[in-house]
């Protein structure tokens, strides 16, 4: 028998979409001019470490690269706190 | 032209009408692909049958458009990635009888977004980089991916260590058969560093490796967690629950440990939520003698001891494996077991301390009634007491 998978949608941005999106977000000044921080270890956020956004009360929170913050981002999926 | 066709046509119809059971129904239906079709039915087959696979193999495709006219770069991204997750969990729904597989699907987001719009969607954006950066593309995606779609019923009755674990060795299976090249960068990023600063995590990763080796990590663990999560209704995270997962990973990881013959270890998993028992069907004499009688009276006991799920194994043999269908279909006779799942698996058992590779068989029964756990409200106002 055929199964059809059910599909879990994952919002994706390009980086050559990048910027056009960050400027939608209003966030694009602030990025160019490295004024970003991780949600998770506060470190600057660069085009050449930016892995994810998500909305979290009210404001904009990105995430870099790190494996430890790729792993905290991973546990508020499994907790439900940020949502695909 | 038209006569030849006809005749090799019945030919070939001759032929596969001449072959029993489902080769028969597959062969007919790739003749008459061909017939009505030609080659194009072949395709059309195979897009039908394995989505997943052509998605894959559409990769190389775009990659050549990419390599002459510079575009298809998103298509890259994406198809690689959804055609290896979706086929990897297509693939544990092989595995673990009731799993139900959910895939990915990449949404790109190529137009300005408003905040607004951003907070009200209130979903995580994941940033792709360029193909020639797939390997970090496909590790981000697979891990955001397995954090949120795999057994995410179970999970939350899971602890955080438990449920992390899961997701790590379920992660590790998963770089292991769709990207090889890239298990190294795992480990070294992800997989050690995780299993060396968290005790617990370490522990439960060891012993999913020997349960595992025994191929009962997703036959039994796998599937009685997927169980689990479709017992348990609107209860909160309990303790209870917690505990219960932890003893029948030790009691997996004691029986993986078995010497062969070693009858002292427990075989039945009699826990609140979880009961189940494992029956080995190995005894030489007693298959050559062809005396199912024992066994079968003591899965009956099995049964009555309220024991939901029965897991008959031994060796994928020919004669061993057509002895346990026969005591397969006597208990679905005589216990009203249904028989839910069969898989013929690899297992390295041990023998004299040695761990050997074998071929094993194993079926899973499900008894008739099977208790479902609700939380106490919802009980109270949905549920009358006579359906419980």
């Amino acid at each position: 028998m055929v199964v059809k998978l059910t599909k879990e949608k994952i919002k994706a941005v390009h980086d050559k979409d990048l910027d056009k999106i960050l400027k939608g977000l209003g966030i694009l000044g602030k990025f160019k001019a490295g004024k970003l921080e991780c949600n998770f270890c506060k470190s600057l956020i660069t085009f050449n470490n930016l892995h994810s956004i998500f909305p979290q009360s009210g404001t904009i929170k990105l995430v870099c690269d790190s494996p430890k913050c790729v792993r905290k981002l991973s546990m508020l999926l499994r907790n439900g706190k940020v949502s695909l | 032209m038209c006569t030849q066709a006809i005749h090799a046509f019945k030919k070939w119809k001759g032929f596969i009408m001449s072959v029993e059971g489902e080769t028969s129904k597959f062969a007919v239906l790739i003749g008459s692909l061909i017939s009505f079709f030609g080659g194009g039915g072949i395709i059309l087959f195979i897009l039908f049958l394995f989505p997943e696979k052509v998605e894959k193999w559409s990769v190389l495709l775009w990659r050549i458009i990419y390599f002459f006219l510079k575009k298809g770069e998103k298509k890259i991204v994406a198809h690689d990635i959804q055609g290896r997750i979706n086929e990897f969990s297509k693939s544990l729904e092989k595995e673990v009888a009731n799993f139900n597989p959910v895939g990915i699907s990449i949404q790109w987001i190529t137009e300005q977004e408003s905040p607004k719009q951003f907070f009200k969607e209130n979903k995580l954006i994941i940033r792709m980089r360029q193909h020639t950066n797939q390997n970090k593309n496909f590790v981000h995606a697979a891990m955001v991916f397995t954090s949120k779609a795999l057994l995410p019923k179970t999970k939350k009755y899971l602890s955080p260590s438990q449920r992390e674990s899961i997701d790590l060795y379920i992660n590790r299976k998963c770089f292991e058969k769709e990207k090889p090249q890239i298990i190294d960068q795992f480990f070294e990023d992800f997989f050690s560093p995780r299993a060396l600063s968290n005790k617990k995590i370490m522990e439960l990763l060891e012993k999913y490796e020997i349960i595992d080796k025994v191929g009962l990590f997703f036959p039994i663990l796998m599937q009685e967690l997927a169980f689990l999560g479709e017992k348990v209704f609107y209860k909160p995270r309990s303790e209870k629950i917690i505990t219960e997962v932890r003893e029948f990973i030790d009691f997996l990881q004691k029986y993986a440990e078995r010497e062969v013959g070693e009858e002292s270890i427990p075989q039945n998993f009699e826990g609140s939520y979880c009961r189940c028992g494992i029956v080995i069907i190995a005894k030489k004499y007693k298959r050559e003698m062809g005396d199912m009688r024992p066994t079968v009276n003591y899965i009956k006991k099995l049964v009555d001891s309220k024991l939901e799920n029965i897991y008959l194994i031994g060796s994928a043999s020919k004669g061993n494996k057509e002895f346990i269908d026969q005591i397969s279909s006597q208990i679905q006779n005589e216990c009203l077991l249904e028989k839910y799942a069969d898989k013929c698996y690899k297992a390295k058992i041990k023998i004299g301390g040695e761990r050997k590779e074998v071929d094993n068989y194993c079926i899973l029964h499900r008894g008739p009634i099977i208790t479902r756990y609700y939380d106490k409200e919802y009980q109270k106002k949905f549920i009358s007491p006579q359906n419980m």
